[in-house]
């Protein structure tokens, strides 16, 4: 009898538990969804320059004071493999003695690993997570879409009383490249000057050994790829595999032969929507419907049946660096940010040869500047210590002690400053217990940087020489398009673009002709007209005319 | 047995008869426990999330309060005017695969049961295994090192014999006899630990008093060990019908890759044409929706050939 009891009552227990479990993490969700949404509200109407309570209560200001006097926790997600010794762990003790000091609070850092970080940031963000800090960014994690969908904390009324300097030292502009729907949701990436182009490094000493000066056309590449065919056995001109995400081709062409613009309204990675030029940049048109787009697809058979690219490029898997690094590739599609470190990678591998860089970008002599959002912090919806974390932030980004710490680790063991007033190694520095990265970008300050010893400075400035005069302002500023009524099309657009793009780019579809044919009528199918027409609709809308 | 006391039981009256059998039953139902749990926890208590297929999901609002838009989700699968193949390819597919696989199953099973050395058969049980444990990233590299036209081994022996080398990867015809034979390699050693155990477990008594009526080896298995297998096969057919509308995504990325166009009339199924509708554009209500939808599909299968089967040989029926 007694037993019975027990096993009964241990049934009915297990069972509590495991509902008990599932309620407990709805109701926590609920409530802290509500007093920010309600803290919000009610700050509004309390806030003047002076007095302000802030969203959590714990870091109020009374009379242009912070008052400071509670302890906090802040939690602050990056993405990136931690390093392995652990030096990120002795530099957050370092950190934390300063921030308890100043602020009054410690923070606490988590990673998202690289491997399948998308899926790991989106599951995060959907479970309703409290992270105050947390990276995002509009070109590559949705930073958009996910204040859609609310995933973001509205830092308009706050930043003015927790982030000084920050707020202080960045214009209208600026911030308006952070606002969605009258909210700032994002802390820009604003003090570090970098563009990111498109563009194919190539081997210069073979260029040269063909009598080719340098690639800075479509044709002179052609006419260094068949030189490769020709003279060089060992290497395939472009040793690549493709994928769905496969445009370098595509992003060439239209920056070489056409005066489209990507930008507000651009599609996937295949970009079958573009803008019409950087002086109509409110004009949605899409490349694909060119007919030099035809000539394109024409072309790039042609180069595919030469053999430019691997015969079944489309299944093949091949680590383009690599060959490229070990005289297997004669091109390499990357940014210049990874053109940068190429130099370096080169010469290790092969002392003799020389790096030639073919900037798609060069003929127009433009290049549209990256968002404010390339990079990018923003605050959960459900975070406990906005008001601390943007505190925090500001220090980050403008107080030489902590912007040394954080971004290159503990002075002496990471880094040391050398005579000339350069960054340089320790001598006793060990890449496997010593290894420090900061992940959190945008609170890079190019105004407090200690420049890093380089042997190949003097490169890296030409580069940087020719092409910063071709920034130019991103011109949408803070438009982009509400889809929210369009994810249909927009799925469909993007299938059409992943299914046809890569393959007509590596002249993999058949017949050129009859696969644009093909590419144009799943765009049609997939509503890219309507959408087009709804693009320019919000644009008009945007611009007020 | 003990299922007819209980549906006694229950005849009798109501909570009572739930006393009785919670009595009477105490020791198997503690046993359930970690089952019932795991469902309940794992399977049912997340089931009402399937809501979210059919919301315009969004994290602020969770995915109850998101707006509801009921099969819009979908939509973007019948404006390319894919589906019909989409269908075609992952329904044959599957079906191929099906058939295919029981049938070399069970031949490997049988056959490893004929065999007498312990030792031999042992050795050739592990070497069978063997491809399962192989991921198919690898596989993948293998089946491109073997049928690429530049160097591939396949074009290499045939340009060997001077011929002319073929073009596996523009070839839509090749693809399903290659994805068929792939996945035979990879899953059919595997999957025959479960006949081979079933003949394991056969009154071997039967065999021998065949064996001295005269019975010659092919007459034994024809009359003795395949029908003693025919169980196992309707359980087994039945688990693996309710995933014919879900892709085996591993094998058709790996082995031929999202985006080559010139395979897609025989290689693009369900679950490759959503990867790339998602690509670089997270959806998560639409991912939902699709995945609903093959689950509907799978339950509705599982359903009817359960009930056919139930009323042909009621006695192999699942439930």
């Amino acid at each position: 009898m007694k037993k019975k009891l027990i096993s009964m009552f241990l049934v009915f227990a297990m069972l509590c538990i495991s509902l008990m479990g599932c309620a407990k993490s709805n109701d926590s969700e609920t409530p802290t969804n509500d007093a920010a949404s309600e803290g919000t509200a009610t700050d509004t109407t309390t806030a003047d320059a002076d007095n302000y309570t802030g969203p959590s209560g714990n870091t109020p200001v009374v009379n242009g004071q912070v008052d400071t006097s509670e302890f906090v926790t802040v939690k602050m997600l990056v993405l990136g493999d931690p390093p392995a010794g652990g030096a990120d762990k002795r530099m957050l003790e370092e950190l934390n003695k300063i921030l308890k000091e100043r602020v009054n609070a410690e923070l606490e850092m988590q990673w998202i690993e690289w491997n399948n970080y998308a899926t790991k940031y989106q599951m995060e963000l959907v479970s309703g997570s409290d992270i105050d800090l947390i990276f995002t960014t509009s070109t590559w994690l949705n930073l958009w879409e996910n204040a859609e969908k609310g995933a973001f904390m509205d830092l308009t009324e706050m930043l003015p009383h927790y982030a000084k300097q920050l707020y202080a030292d960045t214009t209208k502009e600026e911030w308006d490249g952070c606002t969605y729907k009258g909210k700032i949701v994002a802390l820009p990436e604003h003090r570090k000057w970098q563009l990111s182009t498109p563009l194919f490094a190539y081997r210069a000493d073979w260029a040269k050994e063909f009598g080719i000066e340098k690639i800075d056309s479509t044709d002179a590449l052609e006419q260094y790829c068949k030189a490769i065919l020709a003279n060089k056995p060992e290497a395939i001109p472009y040793n690549v595999g493709g994928s769905a995400s496969s445009n370098e081709l595509y992003a060439m062409w239209f920056r070489q032969d056409t005066d489209y613009v990507l930008g507000a309204g651009s599609i996937g990675m295949a970009a079958p929507v573009a803008n019409k030029s950087i002086e109509e940049p409110w004009t949605s048109v899409s490349p694909v419907f060119d007919d030099k787009f035809i000539d394109f697809a024409v072309k790039m058979k042609e180069w595919g049946d030469a053999g430019f690219w691997p015969q079944d490029v489309m299944s093949a898997t091949v680590d383009t660096e690599a060959a490229f690094l070990s005289g297997t590739s004669g091109i390499y599609s990357m940014n210049v940010a990874n053109y940068y470190p190429l130099f370096k990678k080169l010469e290790d591998e092969n002392a003799d040869a020389e790096l030639g860089a073919f900037f798609f970008d060069e003929k127009r002599g433009f290049a549209i500047s990256d968002v404010m959002t390339q990079d990018a912090c923003s605050v959960t919806a459900n975070a406990k210590n906005p008001e601390r974390a943007l505190m925090i932030y500001d220090l980050f980004q403008y107080d030489p002690e902590i912007y040394h710490l954080t971004q290159y680790g503990i002075e002496g063991e990471q880094y040391i400053v050398n005579e000339a007033g350069f960054r340089e190694r320790p001598t006793d520095y060990v890449e496997e217990e010593d290894a420090y990265l900061w992940d959190m970008w945008s609170t890079r300050n190019d105004a407090l940087e200690i420049p890093e010893f380089n042997e190949f400075q003097a490169q890296i400035d030409e580069v940087n020489a020719k092409i910063k005069p071709w920034t130019v302002l991103n011109p949408w500023g803070s438009f982009i398009v509400d889809s929210a009524n369009w994810n249909a099309q927009v799925t469909a657009i993007n299938e059409a673009g992943t299914t046809w793009l890569p393959a007509i780019q590596f002249g993999k579809a058949g017949d050129p002709v009859e696969a644009v044919n093909q590419y144009r009528d799943a765009l049609k199918n997939a509503g890219i007209d309507e959408y087009m027409a709804e693009v320019e609709r919000q644009m008009k809308e945007y611009t007020g005319n | 047995m003990k299922s007819k006391g209980e549906s006694i039981a229950v005849k009798k009256k109501g909570f009572n008869a739930w006393k009785t059998s919670l009595r009477k039953d105490r020791a198997f139902l503690i046993m359930c426990i970690p089952t019932i749990l795991y469902f309940l926890i794992l399977a049912y208590l997340p089931m009402p999330g399937i809501y979210v297929a059919f919301t315009n999901f969004n994290y602020d609002k969770g995915i109850f309060g998101s707006a509801f838009v009921g099969l819009d989700n979908l939509k973007f699968i019948t404006m390319s005017g894919k589906l019909g193949v989409l269908l075609r390819n992952t329904v044959f597919y599957n079906l191929a695969f099906l058939i295919t696989s029981h049938l070399i199953q069970i031949t490997i099973a049988v056959l490893l049961n004929e065999i007498r050395n312990k030792k031999f058969q042992k050795l050739s049980q592990s070497l069978l295994i063997l491809p399962n444990f192989i991921s198919y990233v690898l596989v993948g590299l293998f089946s491109f090192a073997i049928f690429n036209s530049t160097n591939g081994i396949l074009n290499s022996i045939l340009m060997g014999f001077g011929q002319a080398g073929t073009q596996v990867y523009s070839n839509p015809e090749v693809w399903p006899f290659i994805l068929v034979i792939v996945n035979l390699w990879k899953g059919a050693g595997y999957g025959s630990i479960v006949y081979f155990a079933a003949l394991t477990g056969m009154d071997h008594e039967v065999l021998e008093a065949a064996q001295v009526d005269g019975a010659s080896t092919i007459q034994r298995i024809r009359y003795i060990t395949l029908p003693s297998l025919k169980p196992t096969l309707i359980i087994l057919v039945l688990l693996s019908i309710g995933g014919i509308l879900r892709g085996n995504f591993d094998l058709f990325y790996n082995m031929v890759g999202s985006s080559n166009v010139l395979l897609h009339n025989s290689t693009d199924v369900l679950e490759t044409y959503v990867f790339r509708a998602m690509t670089n554009n997270f959806q998560f209500s639409t991912a939902a929706a699709v995945s609903f939808v093959q689950s509907i599909f799978g339950f509705v299968l599982v359903m009817t050939t359960n009930a056919i089967v139930k009323k042909v040989e009621p006695d192999y029926a699942l439930f």
